[in-house]
């Protein structure tokens, strides 16, 4: 048994790259049903979309926007050497992520207790446009939250590894990949805004 | 790698690890026997399907009920799709022969992620067992067959949650074995092998990545749909709540054609290494073989629509579908030419193998000459439902028939090295 240990920075980022390739597809799937669905129901949709709240959605915007530059600081943080920076970054970024998922609770909560959810009676009543817009916007939005989790367990991990010198200057490509797949989530909200809570 | 020893060192089949016996193959990330994982669960759930496709047959046997009602018929009939389908055709060729021989042929130690490969291969059995779950738990057994049809596949009263949610998974471990692949291919060819010295088995697996990387997340999202459609009605392809069905099915498809290049590519890799081989002659026209099999790829993924010639499409669609599905027999034809070009004047060994080829190649011709026949677009709509039996024969023969059959073909030559030395790190480093 050979003890050489293997260390191949970019083909991790390769992998990390191929694999956004496969979330961009699975998101891309849900686009093309939006679009067309859209495409169908236009008007339904035109005045769905002025229901849901552009502040709260403006907000989630720039939490996002503003986690994407601190996960990006981390990265040039850390390769400076400056360890406790680069937490102190990881840590406003998980902060911002579950201020995102606080900020999707209630306006999700707003919404079911309007009764507007997948398969409720009122929104049925409404029309197919409204249901299909709705559902689309509870599913997109809910894939996406669901990434926003996975995202902040990676963060996590990752933190803890800096604290146990695991991921130092000379070898942060476990951070860079989490940090790839952390703007990956964000780059998806940037088309999921538009698409439900701008095109009105 | 200066340190690398080059003394004998022992089979990976005797190495002693950290772990013993079971333990030190299923927390094994050497990629040989990750390959051989592969190999026997493939094998015991193609025994799976295949019992279920016998039990079918005798019900054909006789008019009337033989053995099962039609409700159990459509059940088995559901389970066997989906096993052959998902959990043997699929991952048949790549995971197991991919694993083991990739790595050799393109001299590389193992795959660029070997933990990631042994995680493919515990998504795949938990797949696999969530797929024989829906069988068992629940009210009663899947009956939409493999495709999961909507609206049906959320009206049955079937328990199909488990069956989807299954396929789910085993194609996430379809697609990180594809990942592995490319990147390996990519990083960890030995210093000199360029891309066009690479052999054309390396070559098929990794047009047979992409296929995996960027078909399959279609197929996912669409299955996460259905599990959606199911919990919380949300109305994707419900007609009742404006959704559409047909929809579904170019989404499915949009998979599923190219997945029968994830069964068939690897196969033809392997076949052009083996008539070479036992013809005692370099490939004819390497270039060629290379560039088809890419071709084929890329092409693949523009005709799913040739699954939909009569579910409602427009006349244009209709025809342009058609069009690129003939356009996909030429660089199949290029393959069977430089086969047969690669035996002319060859000094023909007729070993089993050999044999084994021959008959791949005449399987695959008619096959490909059927497929002539079906994706004329007048045949297809005016005899679809004559021809219904044609059509299963053909998908039989050119795709099922040839997968098994290579993959005894392989085993029989190459015999799996054991020599071959183990490189096995801790599972959690």
């Amino acid at each position: 048994m050979t003890t050489e240990i293997h260390r191949d920075d970019l083909a991790s980022k390769t992998g990390m790259w191929l694999f956004l390739f496969t979330e961009m597809l699975l998101f891309g799937g849900l686009f093309i049903v939006y679009s067309v669905y859209r495409f169908r129901n236009t008007a339904a949709f035109h005045l769905a979309a002025e229901e849901l709240s552009v502040f709260v959605g403006t907000l989630n915007t720039i939490l996002l926007l503003i986690s994407s530059a601190t996960i990006a600081m981390s990265i040039t943080a850390i390769q400076k050497h400056n360890k406790k920076l680069t937490l102190i970054l990881l840590g406003i970024t998980v902060i911002l992520g579950i201020a995102f998922l606080v900020n999707k609770y209630f306006e999700w909560g707003h919404h079911i207790r309007e009764h507007i959810y997948p398969g409720s009676p009122v929104l049925a009543l409404r029309g197919q446009g409204d249901v299909l817009f709705y559902g689309l916007y509870f599913f997109m939005t809910g894939l996406h939250a669901l990434h926003i989790i996975i995202g902040l367990i990676f963060i996590c991990v990752i933190g803890q590894l800096i604290i146990k010198d695991k991921i130092s200057h000379d070898n942060f490509v476990l951070l860079e990949n989490s940090g790839l797949y952390w703007h990956l989530v964000d780059l998806i909200w940037i088309f999921l805004f538009p698409l439900f809570y701008l095109i009105t | 790698m200066s340190t690398e020893r080059t003394i004998e060192e022992p089979s990976y089949l005797e190495y002693k690890g950290k772990y013993k016996g079971l333990f030190s193959w299923i927390f094994s990330t050497d990629h040989k026997r990750i390959a051989l994982l592969y190999l026997f669960s493939i094998l015991l759930f193609f025994v799976v399907g295949a019992t279920l496709g016998v039990l079918m047959k005798f019900e054909l046997i006789a008019p009337g009920k033989t053995i099962m009602d039609a409700q159990a018929y459509n059940a088995f009939f559901t389970l066997h799709g989906i096993v052959m389908i998902f959990a043997v055709v699929i991952p048949g060729l790549p995971a197991v022969f991919g694993n083991f021989l990739l790595p050799i042929m393109i001299g590389a130690k193992d795959v660029s992620f070997p933990k990631l490969n042994l995680m493919s291969w515990y998504l795949y059995v938990i797949g696999v067992s969530l797929v024989l779950v829906s069988q068992f738990a629940g009210q009663e057994p899947p009956d939409t067959g493999w495709t999961f049809y909507a609206p049906y596949s959320f009206r049955t009263a079937g328990n199909m949650l488990p069956a989807v949610f299954g396929a789910f998974v085993l194609g996430f471990s379809s697609i990180l074995t594809g990942l592995n692949f490319l990147v390996t291919i990519h990083r960890m060819r030995a210093p000199g092998m360029t891309w066009l010295k690479m052999p054309l088995f390396p070559w098929t697996l990794y047009a047979t990545g992409w296929v995996q990387l960027l078909a399959t997340p279609i197929v996912g999202i669409t299955l996460l749909m259905v599990v959606a459609e199911r919990t919380l009605h949300i109305g994707f392809f419900d007609p009742t709540l404006g959704g559409d069905p047909i929809l579904y099915q170019h989404l499915f498809w949009t998979y599923s054609h190219p997945a029968v290049y994830i069964m068939i590519l690897p196969a033809m890799g392997a076949i052009s290494e083996i008539i070479s081989t036992f013809s005692h002659k370099t490939i004819f026209g390497y270039n060629f073989m290379v560039a088809s099999t890419l071709a084929i790829a890329f092409v693949g993924y523009f005709v799913w629509g040739h699954h939909m010639f009569t579910s409602g499409m427009s006349g244009t669609a209709l025809y342009t579908f058609s069009l690129l599905t003939f356009l996909v027999a030429i660089p199949s034809a290029i393959k069977v030419f430089n086969w047969i070009s690669t035996m002319h004047k060859g000094s023909i060994d007729l070993q089993t193998p050999f044999f084994w080829s021959m008959a791949f190649v005449f399987l695959f011709m008619i096959g490909g000459f059927s497929g002539l026949i079906l994706g004329s677009l007048q045949l297809m709509c005016i005899y679809i439902t004559h021809i219904l039996s044609f059509l299963i024969s053909i998908s039989l023969y050119s795709e099922e028939q040839d997968s098994p059959f290579l993959e005894q073909c392989i085993t029989g030559i190459r015999r799996l090295p054991e020599k071959c030395t183990i490189r096995d790190g801790p599972i959690l480093a």
